[in-house]
């Protein structure tokens, strides 16, 4: 397990999805990795805290009310400011071909399809938010 | 079906193929790091490819099996028979779902089914292995093993581990019990897993105070820690002892499934780049793409090529250009594939890669028969510019017309042979599967024996690769049932245990020859007289004048089986003589010669080239005929009154032009019903010599392709004919040579 030495030093997530159970149980996964972890509801707030803080990857579910997973990456990858280019790991229920080729377009960098056990998502957060510094 | 799709199908075909022979190298030669890599890389490939297309049954059956290699490629697991079977029979059921989409476009309903049974049946194999210290228990290693997966992938400790199972009674909640909590309490938890231990009954009937779970842990904990929070369950609770994670699925992990990851990691990213609409090129598309692959690269200590990204991307942001970046990723890429880059090379495989296109079979075919029709069309010119000369009287322009059907004439035929050359495929296509075969059968008939190939390089028309496959699955099948001894009688005969097959194939010319030869008994002249004189073949004065050369020769004879046990391995299916009616219509000739217990050959030669002629069936006075197609030109029912009589002769008027009538049965000197002028007639108009004349016949039948024979011996001068074929039933066909009947 990747040592906690320093808060400031971790890599730090954001979790984006509307069931508090999901973003509890990453959360909780990640925290166990090492990685420093924010929640947001939505992609309206997931854009304040982006805004706000930084962060290393974004894991974000394609349902949710108010701005959905597309829409919030859209937004996202369109912005001028470096934030434009936060890496994003989507993770939805169902693999469907449109939901994948949707991501793709939206600029999602990778794609994990439910249930995803705590070891799939260490492996991939980590790989996908860098070694820690 | 989409491109994608189509792709997924030839692609997955392939992949079966190649690792279905690699598997079985490595089973006869033993351990070989490069093609279990290659098997492996099969089996992850189609995983992958499975979940492109969306096949998630194909995926969680390959994702087992390819755990299971992990574990043989990190040499953690010996390869045995029985794992090369299952890897095998993993492929077979890939291969049926494969062609099942091909042809439906889905798989089939019992594919989840399936594939789950076949991925525990995997999984139970391989934690045979991880678990070797555990207590031997029926549930414990399947499941365990499944979790493992889980520890090894999360850079978990070596200590010794120890699995849970705990089954909370219905009623648990009554006796105050708190599975979660309970569970919750187990420290250094590092795998979890909860499942209903009966299916979910429809929402409504749930009974939300009966528990219903089963639940799985892994912890790193020890058996006292895990006595006292189970103290007041006991009797629910089973703890299994598991080996460190450094067995192998721990090992084989880092080497083989992260740099998948990474593989994978870098291929979304290029996807995600090919997505964008075209004026898409913003920053945030490409700039999440590189540092996203650069993370991952930097992760798997490939920082050499996260350099080279992040470099990439400096220039894509100077010259706001993001297709920087996606070059720069396809770069890593090749990279990521150049150590195992060699490992494609076959020995059958010349070493230099010959550039080819990959065309559909269809297409291929079409272009055939168009080739053929404009043959034919194109032989009506010979007869327009004779027209011209004789009827119109302009010689120059007859000529002209005449000189431009030659040029054309060369043209076509030019055409029609690159065709052909198109057609032409390696034998090794053909002969592939037979290793796989042999196997098979050797095992289930407790003997030993090995196939090898040779010439598979040799090219031959691909009607003969779709053709003769059934006889060759005879012929090898024979060989293994009744050619090769067990391997007790073979050692008494001073042989090696392990038998021989060879499937040879060589090309001289335009010939082809294969050969089928084994090492076994041979064949016994002395049971085919018996079995001969037995069947009432032939009289018993004619056998005994027989050579036993030309006696082994009469295993062709329908009705002459010397199989002195009929198994269930040559008893049904073709027998020799539909092998040697098939070989004859592809214009090819049947050998066979043995040597008591020395061995059995057959030998086919084929032409390479099938040069099919479409014929018609025709009727006349009781026997049947064939009619080139060509010259054809359609088929009539006349009623009486259409026909006129002019003295002896009859004719009719088709599109202005009389028509004679002629019988075929007459023509040919058979024969003939007296004409029943109120009946209709059946004719086939047909052009010959310039001439166009209505055959009269008894009865059209079918149409087939056939490969001609020229006439031999006794007939060879009968001018009438222009060959004969072998029809489906294995008559044979007279086919009429219109040009002299009516010349």
């Amino acid at each position: 397990m990747a040592a906690v030495e320093n808060a400031d030093r971790r890599r730090r997530i954001l979790v984006v999805d509307d069931s508090s159970l999901v973003r509890l149980y990453y959360h909780s996964a990640l925290e166990r990795a090492g990685f420093a972890v924010e929640q947001a509801i939505n992609g309206i707030e997931a854009t304040e805290k982006v805004l706000a803080q930084r962060f290393d990857l974004l894991i974000v579910d394609i349902n949710m009310p108010g701005m959905d997973g597309f829409s919030f990456v859209r937004d996202l990858r369109h912005r001028k400011a470096d934030i434009a280019a936060l890496p994003i790991l989507m993770i939805t229920t169902e693999a469907d071909e449109t939901d994948i080729s949707d991501a793709r377009a939206a600029g999602v960098n990778y794609y994990l399809v439910k249930p995803v056990s705590e070891a799939d998502l260490v492996r991939h957060a980590t790989a996908l938010a860098g070694p820690a510094s | 079906m989409n491109e994608l799709q189509q792709q997924f199908i030839s692609e997955s075909k392939e992949l079966v193929l190649q690792a279905t022979d690699d598997l079985m190298t490595v089973e006869r030669s033993g351990f070989d790091a490069e093609r279990i890599d290659r098997v492996f890389r099969a089996f992850h490939t189609l995983k992958g490819s499975a979940g492109v297309v969306n096949l998630p049954a194909m995926g969680l059956l390959l994702h087992a099996a390819e755990d299971l290699l992990a574990a043989v490629n990190a040499k953690k697991r010996p390869i045995t028979t029985g794992l090369v079977s299952e890897a095998l029979e993993c492929l077979d059921q890939v291969s049926a779902w494969v062609d099942a989409f091909e042809a439906r476009g889905v798989l089939p309903s019992d594919a989840g089914e399936r594939a789950r049974d076949a991925a525990l049946r995997l999984r139970a194999l391989l934690s045979d292995n991880t678990s070797s210290r555990s207590t031997p228990n029926r549930h414990g290693p399947v499941w365990a093993a499944a979790l493992m997966q889980e520890v090894a992938a999360t850079d978990a400790s070596d200590k010794a581990l120890l699995a849970v199972a705990y089954e909370p009674l219905p009623g648990c909640f009554f006796d105050g019990d708190d599975p979660l909590a309970l569970v919750a309490s187990i420290p250094n938890l590092l795998a979890l897993s909860i499942e209903p231990r009966e299916p979910w009954p429809p929402r409504p009937d749930i009974d939300p105070f009966a528990c219903n779970l089963r639940i799985h842990a892994i912890t790193a904990t020890t058996r006292d820690e895990l006595a006292a929070i189970f103290r007041l369950v006991p009797d629910q609770v089973e703890i299994f002892d598991l080996a460190p994670v450094t067995t192998p699925t721990a090992t084989a992990a880092p080497d083989t499934k992260t740099t998948a990851l990474l593989d994978d990691i870098i291929a979304c990213q290029i996807d995600m780049l090919n997505a964008g609409d075209a004026g898409d090129n913003s920053y945030g598309r490409y700039g999440s793409a590189a540092r996203a692959a650069a993370h991952a690269l930097r992760h798997f200590e490939r920082d050499d090529l996260a350099f080279d990204v992040e470099a990439a991307l400096e220039s894509a942001i100077a010259q706001q250009n993001g297709n920087l970046v996606r070059d720069a990723l396809r770069r890593v890429t090749a990279a990521l594939a150049a150590p195992s880059e060699d490992r494609d090379r076959d020995p059958d495989s010349p070493a230099a890669p010959s550039r080819s296109l990959r065309i559909d079979e269809a297409h291929v075919d079409s272009l055939f028969n168009l080739s053929g029709e404009l043959i034919v069309a194109k032989n009506s010119l010979a007869h327009l510019s004779k027209l011209v000369e004789t009827v119109v009287g302009d010689g120059d322009l007859g000529r002209s017309i005449r000189r431009a059907n030659e040029n054309l004439d060369h043209l076509i035929t030019g055409m029609h042979s690159a065709i052909l050359q198109l057609r032409m495929v390696p034998v090794s296509q053909l002969f592939r599967s037979f290793p796989r075969v042999a196997r098979d059968l050797s095992l289930r008939l407790d003997k030993r024996a090995e196939l090898t190939i040779q010439g598979g390089t040799a090219e031959c028309d691909k009607t003969l690769v779709e053709r003769l496959f059934e006889p060759l699955l005879h012929l090898v099948r024979n060989a293994i049932d009744h050619g090769i001894e067990a391997p007790e009688e073979r050692r008494a005969a001073g042989k090696p245990e392990q038998a021989h097959i060879a499937l040879e194939a060589a090309r001289t010319g335009d010939r082809l020859t294969i050969e089928v030869r084994d090492d076994g008994r041979g064949i016994d002249p002395a049971a085919i007289r018996a079995k001969a004189l037995e069947r009432g073949l032939m009289s018993a004065d004619e056998i005994a004048a027989l050579s036993d050369e030309k006696t082994t020769q009469l295993i062709f004879s329908a009705g002459l089986s010397t199989a002195t046990a009929v198994t269930d391995i040559s008893g049904r299916g073709v027998g020799m003589d539909v092998v040697r009616n098939t070989v004859e219509q592809l214009g090819g000739k049947i050998a066979i010669a043995s040597r008591l217990g020395a061995g059995t050959t057959v030998r086919l030669d084929l032409p390479v080239n099938v040069a099919m002629s479409q014929i018609v069936v025709v009727e006349a006075s009781g026997q049947f005929f064939g009619l080139p197609m060509d010259v054809v030109n359609e088929t009539l029912r006349l009623t009486p009154d259409r026909v006129s009589r002019i003295k002896n002769n009859r004719g009719f008027v088709l599109r202005d032009r009389v028509v004679p009538i002629c019988s075929l049965a007459e023509a040919l000197n058979l024969p003939d019903k007296p004409a029943d002028d109120r009946a209709d007639h059946l004719v086939v108009v047909a052009e010959a010599a310039g001439k166009i004349i209505a055959l009269q016949v008894d009865g059209i039948h079918d149409r087939l392709d056939a490969v001609l024979k020229p006439m031999k011996g006794l007939l060879a001068n009968a001018p009438a004919y222009s060959g004969t074929t072998m029809t489906a039933d294995g008559r044979v066909l007279l086919v009429l040579d219109l040009k002299e009947l009516f010349s």
